[in-house]
């Protein structure tokens, strides 16, 4: 049970990283407190291995704790630091914490593949090493550190795996797209009966859904991705959408811990980001802020794993570290540029732009093995219409989405929106990168990274109605010359 | 009401509706399969063993052999089942991509082949598995013994595969 209390421990970082915030997130602190926790943990981790500081499950929680009580006092001051570890939502962030942690404990739901048990390997190198150097180098540079690192509190207590972190990521993903779509009914007129509705029928296609709840049980990246990927996106927008730019600091922590999550981490962040780099409704200054992490953490991490291609120079390293730091390079002269303001007229086809250079790369790749994408796509129309287990779910999404595609202008529409049909024509070039066609059935790499935007399209769809509603009231609502028409003459 | 507020409520019950018969739909497509089939079950425990001997059974032996190699010096010699032999177990034990040649005939002539460290692969033959190919390591599958020695030198990655007579010959530990 070790792994219900590092659990909750890095849910409590969140909560005092977030202490600034906690009159504004009130329930959404249950939902944002652990991914903004684990962010944290992934950053000081990485910076631990990177400068070769001995790692070890208590001093990253340690040292990771106090950044989070520096990153909030440096926003309200000494006397205000420890507001979200006051706030009553941390009792109850802790109590929801404890609760799934021994539930979880009790029911024995956990799923394992053997992807689960390389991923536990390097958990169980890390750990018993204090270093990466035991790990198998293969892994590393394909499974990456964020889920061996969140499952090390499972190996301190011998089980070799934690139960709980990927079902309390599941749980604060599902609460997060519901406080955030709560958001954007504040922001619109949409009567509370109908809020409920809404919430209620998208939170049963969810939890309905095979393929997400068996990702809250396995042992693997999948959760923890859509999560990370929910936050960031999400908070983006609402900062966006309400002005609140206290809401990119969060935002960045998770973007930047996708980068160490999956060997397509950086390419998947420029998906989900490029919209908000490329928006003028979020101040220049902002959205460096949520751009920086990301690079600092593609370097360190590119710097970590670059030895170990070194060692192995048969595969090369152009391909997975420079072609990353390019990618991270590519984000910042883009966002460089932004600040010309010849550029600035141009800045939102930007998201266009991006798609354009990915649906390239892929039409070469195309004509060089049209095989490849032939079979993928086969197999991904097999997969998303049975055989990977998705149910009617991606049916319903996809009419929906293409609904609210039609529907919806609105800057947090357009955050949410865009990155999904993008998302989707990287997973087809993903396919040419890794040089093999997906496969037909539920362990399928496609099939998996329909997780990553589910959580995301769930909001973008409830955002898109709200959207919807709101433009409804704001026309049936009487104009300045139908009030002075209704007035009586002498008036 | 306004052609708008048609549209928003239209859209408002799209979504409710077609999210709760979806939601319906997969719950009835989950509950047709048989309570053993299913791909979400709860196990008999938590621990990590109970739910590979349950789930994964290969898997678990392949964690446990990786378990027992971990521990193990330079020179230490280690007996694997014949059917752990293949290319996953390969890579989970020692992190390489390794080639399974399909020319036994070599072994069953006791001529054990080595290839040093950064020497080219001269095995023609279609390979098993993996696309990676590190060129300082090849395994050759045996043909009759039912167990086989792994040797696992750590300091140089190197994994020698050989049946029993061969290790034999050359006087591994």
């Amino acid at each position: 049970m070790i792994d219900v209390v590092v659990t909750t421990w890095i849910g409590v970082i969140g909560i005092l990283a977030l202490g600034p915030l906690v009159s504004k997130l009130r329930w959404g602190l249950i939902g944002l407190a652990l991914p903004i926790g684990a962010g944290i943990v992934v950053s000081v981790a990485l910076t631990m291995l990177a400068i070769g500081v001995p790692f070890s499950v208590i001093a990253v929680l340690a040292l990771a704790t106090i950044t989070a009580g520096a990153m909030s006092t440096a926003t309200v001051g000494v006397r205000n630091a420890l507001l979200g570890v006051r706030s009553r939502w941390a009792a109850v962030v802790v109590a929801v914490h404890l609760v799934v942690g021994v539930v979880v404990h009790l029911v024995h739901l956990t799923r394992l593949t053997v992807d689960s048990v390389r991923y536990l390997m390097t958990a169980n190198a890390l750990q018993s090493t204090g270093a990466l150097d035991a790990a198998n180098p293969w892994d590393l540079r394909m499974r990456h550190l964020v889920a061996p690192l969140l499952h090390t509190g499972g190996v301190v207590d011998g089980a070799g795996y934690s139960a709980t972190v990927t079902p309390l990521f599941a749980v604060s993903g599902f609460v997060a797209v519901g406080w955030m779509a709560w958001q954007f009914f504040d922001r619109r007129a949409v009567t509370l009966r109908t809020r409920w509705w809404l919430l209620g029928s998208m939170g049963v296609l969810l939890v309905t859904t095979n393929r997400f709840v068996y990702h809250a049980f396995y042992v693997n990246g999948h959760m923890f991705f859509a999560v990370f990927a929910l936050v960031a996106i999400g908070l983006a927008a609402l900062a966006a959408a309400d002005g609140d730019w206290r809401l990119i600091v969060p935002a960045a922590v998770a973007l930047a811990a996708i980068v160490p999550l999956r060997p397509e981490g950086l390419l998947a962040v420029a998906v989900l980001i490029v919209p908000a780099l490329a928006t003028h409704r979020i101040p220049y200054v902002q959205r460096w802020l949520l751009l920086i992490p990301t690079i600092v953490t593609a370097v360190l991490w590119n710097g970590v794993i670059w030895p170990t291609f070194a060692i192995d120079g048969d595969l090369g390293v152009f391909g997975p570290v420079y072609g990353n730091l390019f990618v991270a390079a590519g984000l910042a002269a883009g966002l460089g540029l932004l600040a010309l303001p010849s550029v600035q007229r141009v800045g939102r086809w930007g998201p266009v732009a991006f798609a354009g250079v990915l649906a390239a790369y892929l039409g070469v790749s195309v004509i060089a093995e049209p095989d490849i994408l032939r079979a993928s796509l086969s197999a991904f129309g097999a997969n998303i219409a049975v055989e990977g287990l998705w149910g009617t779910t991606w049916w319903v999404l996809a009419l929906l989405l293409g609904t609210a595609w039609v529907m919806t202008r609105s800057v947090e529409s357009t955050l949410l929106l865009v990155p999904i049909p993008t998302f989707l024509l990287a997973v087809f070039a993903f396919a040419y990168l890794r040089d093999g066609a997906y496969r037909v059935g539920t362990g399928d790499s496609a099939n998996r990274m329909l997780t990553h935007i589910i959580l995301v399209a769930a909001l973008a769809i409830l955002a898109a109605v709200a959207e919807s509603i709101d433009k409804a009231a704001a026309e049936a609502a009487p104009t300045e010359s139908d009030v002075a028409a209704e007035l009586p003459e002498a008036a | 009401m306004t052609p708008a507020d048609r549209m928003a409520a239209r859209f408002t019950r799209y979504v409710i509706v077609l999210a709760l018969v979806g939601g319906v739909a997969n719950l009835g497509g989950e509950l047709a399969v048989p309570a053993e089939s299913r791909s979400i079950r709860a196990h008999s425990s938590g621990s990590l063993g109970a739910i590979l001997a349950d789930e994964q059974p290969h898997v678990r032996e392949r964690y446990q052999l990786y378990g027992r190699l971990r521990d193990l010096t330079d020179g230490a010699t280690i007996v694997v089942p014949r059917d752990l032999l293949d290319v996953d177990t390969l890579e989970l034990i020692a992190g390489l991509d390794v080639e399974i040649a399909p020319n036994r005939r070599r072994i069953t002539e006791g001529k054990l082949r080595l290839l040093p460290d950064g020497a080219e692969s001269d095995v023609t033959e279609p390979t098993v598995g993996s696309s990676e190919l590190y060129p300082y390591t090849i395994a050759l599958a045996s043909d009759d013994p039912d167990r086989l020695l792994v040797y696992l030198t750590r300091r140089t990655n190197t994994i020698l595969i050989v049946d029993p007579p061969t290790a034999a010959a050359m006087e591994l530990p």
